[in-house]
């Protein structure tokens, strides 16, 4: 008896501890397990191809803050264009070349574009981020979620705050992956 | 195994004084070489870690400059657009930890006419200090802006090649075309600061001719998260900006400079090898003289283990005094010694793993250095030991 109460002390600790322990990066909303288990795939990727996509750079000219929007890219435009701890990537106009177009180049990031000149990427790169309910990008990880550099995406959603016309950020709730 | 008391080993050291000596000397030597090789490679990689910042910092900088702040160029708007518009940045008495920053070698020289030395100045407001909580005014006061001020770090003297008094309060440096009245000196040790000279931000921007641009903005979070500042730096395409923690920003710096610390350690084994050789043919010396006393303790039935055990016990005692002086002269001598290199500058750091580092070094030495002459003393039959000169 007396030891099983002495064994009880010693591993209460370690069951608080399992219940308390929490990265404080993973403290953010998540996306909802039931929502992708049924098809074993996040819930912002989309399946079918929607339609009316528009070019980025098309897009960066009309789109107006608040109004639903659909935008076709390709996902670079920055040495690291998708975050690694959230549901955020830069994407590119598919019209201009990123540096893995050119078969002599050997860049190892070809997906920063740095073959373009800034102007060409400024006028060209939109912000997707996938938010949660509270606004902000869902804690997760896009490569994970099958999605990497220069795949050509189809963006649905709502297009964000725009203090300047070079700033165009699409509040998304779906991601179709073009050929896959 | 009857084994041969501690006291004769250790009352056989005082025999010859001159061997003692060679030993002694032989250890802390070799003891002394790993300190400063650990010294440098401590210093060096402190330095550019940036270990002993206490804020969890996130550096705002251009694309494509991620490897060097000095190539990087922003607006200098990002910095009170990103105050605006990140939730979460610490702040105090209504003042965000948001810090516009230059950073940028330039010439300087003593006098107009001096011989020209490569500098590190950083452009900075009030807001440095709050961002760097490292960073200590020990003498003066922070530069005004549009009155020709610096202010010096600890190690700037050691960084520019002079005499540390040069760099004292009201003397003055000439740079951009003229002279600068130092006013104030600080510390910020075991960091890139330390060796800065800092300039007020709007100075250095008219001196460099940044018409309006910065190096990068340095801020600090409080319940913001990093997460926060790259939503900021993708959101904000506009501004061309890339988010990087301090901590990961010098870790990249620290590791471009590895294979100069593996080079300082090669080079340091390579020598310490030399010594580790050298006390291997005294110790040799130093046997071959006892064949006879070992052949006797033979005879008198101590086995060969335990013979060796005894002279190994003797060596690395003296072995383990000589480290014991290294270590003793490596903390008074060695540490804080400044050493200047691309980056800045930095001090040897003597601390806890560097003592173990040099102690260690000073007791292989004593323990590999025995065993060979010890074993080769006791090949020879015990007959042919008792005669031997």
């Amino acid at each position: 008896m007396k030891h099983a109460r002495i064994a009880a002390l010693a591993l209460a600790p370690l069951a608080v501890l399992a219940g308390c322990g929490k990265d404080a990066a993973e403290t953010g909303p998540r996306e909802n397990p039931a929502d992708s288990a049924a098809s074993g795939r996040p819930a912002f990727l989309l399946a079918e191809m929607p339609e009316g996509a528009v070019p980025v750079a098309d897009a960066k000219k009309t789109a107006r803050e608040g109004e639903q929007i659909v935008v076709r890219g390709r996902i670079g435009g920055r040495s690291d264009p998708m975050s690694a701890g959230q549901g955020l990537f830069v994407m590119m106009d598919p019209s201009v070349p990123s540096c893995a177009d050119d078969p002599e180049d050997e860049c190892k990031t070809p997906w920063d574009y740095c073959c373009e000149t800034p102007e060409t990427i400024m006028a060209n790169a939109a912000t997707v981020q996938v938010t949660g309910p509270d606004g902000k990008p869902l804690k997760t990880n896009l490569s994970a979620a099958g999605l990497s550099e220069l795949d050509e995406v189809i963006v649905v959603g709502t297009v964000g705050a725009r203090p300047s016309p070079e700033v165009l950020v699409v509040d998304a709730t779906g991601i179709h992956r073009v050929g896959g | 195994m009857r084994q041969l008391p501690f006291e004769y080993a250790f009352r056989n050291l005082g025999r010859s004084r001159s061997r003692l000596l060679a030993a002694l000397i032989g250890s802390s030597l070799v003891a002394l070489l790993a300190l400063a090789a650990g010294g440098f490679v401590r210093g060096m990689q402190l330095t550019l870690t940036q270990h002993h910042g206490p804020n969890e910092n996130v550096i705002l900088l251009g694309t494509g400059s991620e490897e060097a702040l000095e190539r990087s160029q922003i607006d200098a708007s990002a910095a009170t657009i990103a105050a605006a518009s990140i939730p979460g940045i610490r702040e105090r008495g209504g003042t965000p930890f948001v810090s516009p920053e230059i950073h940028v070698a330039l010439p300087v020289r003593e006098a107009e006419e001096a011989e020209e030395r490569q500098a590190v100045l950083r452009g900075v407001t009030t807001a440095a200090l709050l961002v760097h909580p490292e960073v200590e005014i020990v003498e003066g006061r922070p530069p005004s802006a549009g009155a020709d001020e610096i202010m010096v770090g600890a190690l700037a003297a050691t960084r520019l090649g002079l005499a540390d008094e040069r760099l004292a309060i009201g003397r003055t440096l000439h740079l951009a075309g003229r002279d600068w009245a130092i006013v104030g000196r600080f510390t910020a040790p075991a960091t890139v600061m330390d060796a800065e000279i800092w300039v007020p931000l709007t100075d250095l921007q008219i001196a460099t001719k940044r018409d309006g641009s910065i190096s990068c903005v340095v801020l600090t979070l409080g319940d913001a998260a990093y997460d926060d500042v790259e939503l900021f730096a993708k959101s904000r395409l506009d501004l061309e900006l890339t988010a990087i923690s301090e901590r990961d920003y010098y870790a990249s710096i620290a590791a471009f400079y590895r294979p100069i610390r593996v080079m300082v350690i090669a080079t340091a084994a390579l020598i310490g090898a030399g010594g580790l050789l050298g006390g291997l043919n005294t110790m040799y010396a130093a046997f071959a003289a006892r064949v006879r006393e070992i052949g006797a303790l033979q005879a008198m039935g101590y086995t060969r283990p335990a013979i060796v055990m005894s002279l190994v016990e003797e060596s690395t005692f003296a072995a383990a005094c000589g480290a014991v002086i290294a270590c003793a002269v490596g903390l008074l001598v060695l540490d804080g010694i400044a050493v200047r290199f691309s980056m800045g500058a930095f001090a040897l750091t003597v601390d806890a793993p560097v003592i173990l580092a040099g102690l260690g070094a000073g007791l292989i030495v004593g323990l590999v250095g025995a065993i060979p002459p010890a074993v080769r003393c006791l090949r020879l039959p015990i007959p042919e030991a008792l005669k031997a000169h």
